[in-house]
């Protein structure tokens, strides 16, 4: 028997032999015959693995078996493991662990979001699709489109303990009867309870069998197994079901189930069901290639107890890149009824749909030209609004430097269809009506050459061109009514051409200056902007209106040749823009803080061209608008519009809006819409911090035109560090019923996953600025 | 009142090497450039300044809603991700975001013409992203003339 009291082996490692060596440390370490080890106190045994640290450390070398007894502390890659007692072999890291409790450096990531149909087609913001140049799927829209993973960002360990582990390998663990949370130590507020939890350090994946997850003692959710990840990998399984109530549809309930296909292919199928309604089944699949992308969304309700009938919605979006400019895509959507949305969703973005796209394009572009191959139909669901289908529509645009000139061209051809439900009867801009059902094709060709000059301080740019229209018009008898019903004229659009000359000169100049406000130093521009118009009139009264209507008025359309967008309609102009904006820059980063601008429009020609049933303008200028734009370094952001009409003397428009944003989870908005006759609103909207971990919310949209609330929101959030609670309650005005109440409930459980609806996406939109609790570092306190 | 007319020397770098994807407002970003002197380079090695073009997007939200719950109007979000690197340094800078808003009305019996009028608010949004890019551009003195480390070259091609 020998006795040392230093070290077997100097521990440093350079003097490692090799990887398979083993390093016993302690106060006291005794050698038996050269086959056991015993160190004591403070003992620690390290293999190129791992390190075990313990009271007292039995190795015998023979058998390669570990016995630590006392305080074990074992540590792995992914973290440590601690406990009274533990047997192993430490080359094959095989053996057991009595009541042991384990720290792990990294949280299970979450699992992906499922949300109800509401929630998921959040890329249904998009609701106005573009056809031109920009496609409206992008990766944006299939990210969004209900995966969330991360809804809790923070970083952190978490822990757990069992009645035992078994060691199955170096990175293989099986916990009996185990626990897991992401709180910290002493508080154990809500963890995941499982018969039996593996742990892989490899794949970095955990999977609980026999699991539930219990809050407060209480069990809230039971699965028969869960697969889950440290990364941010997608697992398949079963994911946290959701709850809420709305008045439309009463108690909702939903089990949605989440099956990753492929790395690029994955699919959530849902049953929900609705106390009012029955049991509606819900799907989405989505693939995500190098060369193409898109979704598939399915929700079919069987005979709806409220209704009877069937109901279902329905999309299919695709992207898809052929390389060498060549682009194509479609998107197509249809709801069973026209309540749909109202009556299964409390999601503005999808209530206030009132047409539902479905279209196809093929896109071409390079250095020089862009083509656009499109066809595009709507379902439309209120029944009124019909848009005119473009039963094909195509476009050619050429754009070249010859010399110092620019040469463009724009050449479309469209025929311009109606939905056989279509009515013949639409109001015009003037409070009236216009009744037609005409159709037709239209071939526009509009050459231009223009010849900017720039300079540092300054541009002008003369442009001339030549823009010419042909129509072939199908049933084009219309009958025109002013506000009070009378007929004002009736007669018949006709097949004709159009030939317009356009000329403009644009020119501006760049002053700057330096200031100096409090500590920081600003570049103060002043930027004066004139822009000359001059188109000749041609009488259009019967051409007929398709795409055309009148731009708002704004810093960018008073800088306009023609104030209708489309083709129908060319302004007679003679006309002078003036326009002057101010900026005050940062010395420092170059960002713009403020902004002003100031521009009106001056005619030397009356108005002889108009949109049917709008009388045309008195006066020789323009409203005056005003543009103010801060963004303050006090964290105040400030956005004032007003657009005044100097003949009548009144606003046309006034828009401001405030918000301050000190710091995430500080959000005040307040605004004020006005829009003559036709808008009149305040919006508030917050979130602010109440103590101890509460958070309060809300916003109110109120309409003082018609004296009636559309959007209501109160919540209340708590973060208790390693969960949050929010709980919100909704009223929204929807575009196809009567008002909708809803009531949220969500419990969002610190990195694993969301329980309950996903009230963030509506609180993302209804309160600008919203930061979900779990987002704000250390709030809880 | 102190106002003096912009000068073409305000950029403090004559050449520029602009890496990342091609967006929309590639093109005329690099007019942009060219009207005020700056030369844009094929290799890192000739740039005083290095811009890295990150990621553009667009966004669309509701503003306001009728009584009704329809949409009466929408605001428009263009954002452009960039980030600069002085040649003599091996960090790149901080992610810089441009961010234009626009409003727009909206009425879904006008919604061809509307989507025309959306198409022409993010177009406006483009041509100051421009103007913003090159403002912020303008503020940056990188190091000429500061001779560069043969490591720190190598170092700078792994990096691209």
């Amino acid at each position: 028997k020998d006795t040392q009291d230093t070290n077997v082996i100097d521990p440093s490692p350079e003097n490692l032999p090799d990887p398979d060596a083993i390093i016993i440390e302690g106060d006291k370490v005794q050698v038996y015959l050269d086959r056991r080890l015993k160190s004591i106190g403070n003992a620690s045994l390290s293999t190129g693995q791992q390190k075990v640290h313990g009271d007292t450390i039995e190795y015998d070398v023979q058998n390669e078996e570990l016995h630590v007894i006392g305080n074990v502390r074992l540590e792995t890659k992914g973290g440590r493991i601690t406990g009274p007692e533990l047997r192993m072999k430490p080359s094959e890291s095989i053996g057991e662990m009595k009541k042991p409790a384990f720290e792990l450096d990294s949280q299970f990531a979450n699992m992906p979001q499922f949300g109800t149909s509401g929630n998921r087609r959040q890329d249904n913001d998009n609701l106005v699709y573009s056809s031109n140049s920009t496609t409206p799927l992008t990766q944006q829209n299939i990210e969004d489109s209900g995966y969330a993973p991360g809804l809790s960002r923070k970083q952190g360990v978490s822990r757990g303990d069992a009645s035992g582990v078994v060691f199955e390998g170096p990175d293989r663990k099986r916990l009996k009867d185990a626990r897991y949370t992401t709180c910290e130590v002493g508080s154990d507020d809500w963890y995941i309870r499982a018969k039996e939890l593996e742990l892989d350090d490899y794949t970095r994946t955990g999977t609980a069998r026999n699991a539930r997850v219990e809050f407060q003692g209480v069990p809230i959710l039971w699965t028969p197994w869960i697969n889950f990840s440290f990364l941010n990998q997608r697992k398949s399984g079963f994911l946290a079901p959701t709850w809420g109530t709305t008045s439309r549809s009463g108690f909702e309930f939903l089990v949605p189930f989440y099956w990753n296909i492929a790395p690029d292919m994955d699919a959530t199928i849902g049953t929900r069901f609705l106390s009012k309604r029955g049991v509606q089944f819900q799907g989405e699949f989505r693939y995500l290639n190098e060369n193409y992308q898109g979704t598939a969304n399915l929700e079919y309700l069987p005979s709806d107890s409220s209704t009877g009938e069937n109901r279902y919605y329905a999309k299919f979006a695709h992207l898809h890149n052929f390389h060498n400019g060549w682009t194509a895509a479609y998107n197509l959507e249809k709801v069973s009824d026209d309540r749909y949305f109202s009556e299964m969703s409390t999601r503005i973005v999808t209530t206030s749909r009132v047409n539902l796209p479905q279209q196809a394009y093929v896109n071409y572009a390079d250095e020089n030209w862009t083509f656009n191959a499109l066809v595009q139909k709507f379902q439309t669901l209120d029944g009124l609004n019909y848009p005119l289908q473009r039963l094909p529509q195509l476009t050619l645009t050429g754009d070249n430097e010859w010399g110092p000139f620019d040469v463009k061209l724009f050449t479309q051809w469209a025929n311009f269809d109606r939905n056989n439900d279509a009515i013949s009867t639409q109001a015009t801009l003037g409070g009236g009506t216009l009744d037609t059902l005409v159709t037709g094709k239209r071939l526009v060709a509009y050459p231009s050459i223009s010849l900017p000059m720039a300079r540092p301080y300054g541009y002008i740019t003369p442009k001339l061109g030549l823009h010419y229209t042909q129509y072939q018009v199908d049933n084009g008898a219309f009958t025109l009514r002013d506000s009070n019903g009378n007929i004002t004229s009736q007669d018949e659009y006709q097949s004709q051409s159009r030939t317009l000359p356009i000329f403009s000169i644009d020119s501006g100049l760049y002053f700057d200056r330096d200031v100096r406000i409090v500590k920081n130093r600003y570049t103060q521009t002043l930027e004066p902007r004139m822009y000359y118009v001059y188109i000749p009139y041609r009488d259009q009264s019967l051409i007929p209106v398709y795409d055309s209507s009148i731009s708002d008025l704004n810093m960018g359309s008073l800088f306009l040749e023609n104030q209708f967008t489309g083709q129908d309609r060319i302004n007679n102009a003679n006309q002078l823009t003036l326009a002057f904006t101010s900026r005050m820059i940062s010395k420092n980063t170059g960002e713009q803080r403020l902004a002003v601008t100031v521009g009106q429009r001056y005619y030397f020609a009356d108005e002889k061209v108009y949109l049917p049933g709008v009388n045309p303008r008195s006066g020789d200028t323009s409203d005056i608008i005003g543009e103010i734009t801060a963004r303050l370094l006090n964290n105040w952001n400030i956005d004032i519009f007003g657009q005044y009409n100097t003949d009548r003397s009144v606003y046309v428009r006034n828009n401001i809006s405030a918000r301050y944003n000190p710091e995430p989870g500080k959000t005040l908005n307040i605004g004020y819409r006005y829009t003559e006759d036709r808008l009149d609103q305040i919006n508030l909207s917050g979130q602010w911090p109440l103590g101890k971990g509460w958070y309060g919310l809300g916003r109110w949209n109120y309409s003082l035109r018609e004296n009636q609330p559309i959007e209501g929101i109160a919540g209340l959030e708590y973060d208790a560090g390693c969960w949050q609670a929010r709980t919100v309650m909704q009223r929204v005005s929807t575009a196809t019923a009567d008002a909708n109440y809803a009531l949220y409930f969500q419990l969002e459980l610190g990195g694993l996953a969301s329980i309950g609806q996903n009230p963030l996406k509506l609180l993302n939109r209804a309160i600008p600025g919203y930061t979900s609790s779990s987002l704000i570092p250390d709030s809880y306190q | 009142c102190g106002f003096k007319m912009r000068g073409v020397a305000d950029l403090k770098f004559n050449t520029l090497f602009i890496q990342g994807p091609t967006i929309s407002i590639s093109k005329p970003f690099k007019r942009s450039l060219t009207v005020n002197g700056v030369k844009i380079v094929s290799s890192p090695d000739q740039a005083d300044l290095l811009l890295e073009i990150m990621s553009e997007s667009q966004e669309q939200r509701i503003l306001s809603l009728s009584g009704r719950g329809l949409v009466r109007e929408f605001e428009l979000f263009y954002t452009v991700n960039f980030r600069v690197r002085d040649p003599s340094s091996e960090t790149w800078g901080d992610v810089q975001t441009i961010r234009g808003r626009r409003e727009i009305t909206y009425d879904d019996a006008q919604l061809l013409a509307k989507q025309l009028e959306q198409e022409r608010l993010y177009n406006d949004m483009k041509d100051d992203a421009v103007r913003e890019l090159l403002r912020r551009l303008m503020v940056i003195k990188p190091a000429k003339g500061k001779p560069r480390a043969p490591d720190l070259r190598s170092l700078d091609d792994t990096v691209e």
